[in-house]
């Protein structure tokens, strides 16, 4: 990885971004979103967050 | 936020190698055994998820929300808690809730049927509301983190408090700002915040190599999080606000749809001659509560899906997240039939036939042991 860069940041983005695009989907009516797989999916990208600032440590 | 600068810690200013902090270090033990022990310095509380946290090797943060998030899924969180505080051992042989150990299981018994009689129903009936909350929570301390916060612990009051002020504001901030992004999706503009959500993550994944940008993953999240339980409730609000009662006297003064965006949406039938052959209503409501009464010689059958909440079409009832459930009546019956369509984002939906009272005003929410017959009379 860049030096200097942020993982948290990155992981962040990746997940908050893919969000995005799957609700992009649900709103143009290419799939339909549940909370069956919405909630997991929600959960899922605050986990990965959480988990890289965990592994990743307050920024210094 | 994150650049300010920081008061550096004792081994931060250590001009060799810094060393690890003495109660960092766990207990002396076995050769090659690895004791799981409490932390009597890295904690909150009983020094649980400081001890799994040494133990593991990771932040203890993450064992924190996990017993917070824990919590909300029947008490679990807070019983595994109890059961580790009278277990476990602490790293300065000190007891959590006395000297004996019959005493530390007694008692954490004890905590524990009263964590379920608190958490159990009918205080637990609000679950699914609690999710958003926990979400919530762990944003905070997302924010928490990413602003440089260390924990309560070690900080003169002053500071504490100025702290829990901000923090206070910023859980304000974004409750109000949660709402507003909740009514600005269901409005209608999901999909301009399905776009800024990307732009906010490539935002992020740019910023992050070139040093990140901490500060927008909260309000990226305040963003997305909403949107999402828009989404999958399928809520829409731009039907009005408020409640609508309809009674038609005739099959002509029936329509085909009826919408309400939030509120009470009610429709009486009960003085409708439905005609020979099917009828069809169409029933659509963002977030609220759908009340039905159909004529007493009606075949009903349903199509019913609702995002979360309680739905009761006569002798069938169904609740929890991701309702969706259909149900015939007879074909060859020469009753009138009426077919009901309903799509309900978040609330409850009631069908009962004649002048049958609604299970929901009946002995206790919701009874289930109440039945209202079957689809045709």
């Amino acid at each position: 990885m860049k030096p200097g860069a942020d993982r948290v940041s990155i992981v962040a983005g990746l997940a908050v971004g893919g969000l995005g695009v799957v609700l992009l989907l649900d709103q143009t009516g290419l799939v339909e979103l549940r909370f069956g797989y919405a909630l997991p999916a929600v959960l899922a990208c605050v986990g990965a967050i959480l988990l890289a600032a965990g592994l990743d440590g307050p920024r210094r | 936020m994150t650049d300010e600068p920081r008061t550096p810690e004792p081994d931060e200013t250590a001009p060799t190698e810094p060393q690890r902090p003495k109660e960092d270090v766990p207990p002396p033990s076995s050769p090659g055994v690895r004791r799981l022990t409490r932390s009597s310095s890295d904690k909150l509380i009983g020094g649980v998820a400081g001890g799994l946290g040494r133990y593991f090797g990771v932040d203890p943060i993450l064992f924190r929300i996990a017993f917070v998030v824990l919590t909300f899924a029947g008490g679990v969180g807070v019983l595994a808690y109890i059961g580790l505080l009278a277990f476990v051992p602490a790293d300065d042989d000190s007891r959590p809730f006395g000297a004996r150990r019959d005493a530390n299981m007694i008692g954490a018994v004890l905590l524990g049927i009263v964590v379920l009689l608190i958490l159990g129903p009918p205080f637990f009936f609000v679950g699914p509301a609690l999710i958003p909350i926990a979400i919530l929570i762990g944003i905070g301390i997302l924010l928490w983190r990413a602003s440089g916060g260390t924990g309560i612990r070690g900080g003169d009051p002053g500071r504490l408090i100025a702290r829990a002020v901000i923090a206070l504001l910023i859980g304000i901030a974004a409750v109000g700002a949660f709402a507003g992004v909740f009514v600005l999706a269901a409005l209608g503009g999901g999909t301009t915040l399905a776009v800024l959500a990307i732009v906010a993550g490539v935002a992020l994944v740019v910023a992050g190599l070139s040093g990140g940008a901490r500060w927008l993953i909260a309000p990226a999240l305040v963003l997305v999080l909403p949107l999402a339980i828009v989404a999958a409730a399928d809520i829409r609000v731009d039907g009005g606000v408020g409640e609508r009662q309809y009674r038609p006297v005739s099959v002509d003064d029936l329509r085909p749809d009826y919408e309400l965006g939030m509120g009470q949406l009610v429709l009486d039938m009960r003085d409708v001659d439905l005609p020979a052959g099917t009828t069809k209503v169409h029933l659509q409501l963002g977030i609220g509560h759908t009340v039905v009464r159909v004529p007493e010689d009606a075949c009903v059958s349903s199509d019913v899906q609702l995002g979360a909440g309680h739905a009761q079409v006569l002798d069938r009832s169904s609740d929890g997240l991701d309702v969706d459930f259909e149900q015939a009546s007879a074909t060859t019956t020469d009753r009138p039939r009426l077919e009901i369509d309903s799509d309900l984002g978040i609330g409850a939906l009631e069908v009962v036939r004649g002048d049958d009272p609604l299970p929901s005003n009946r002995d206790g929410w919701w009874d289930d042991n109440v039945l209202d017959g079957p689809a045709c009379p």
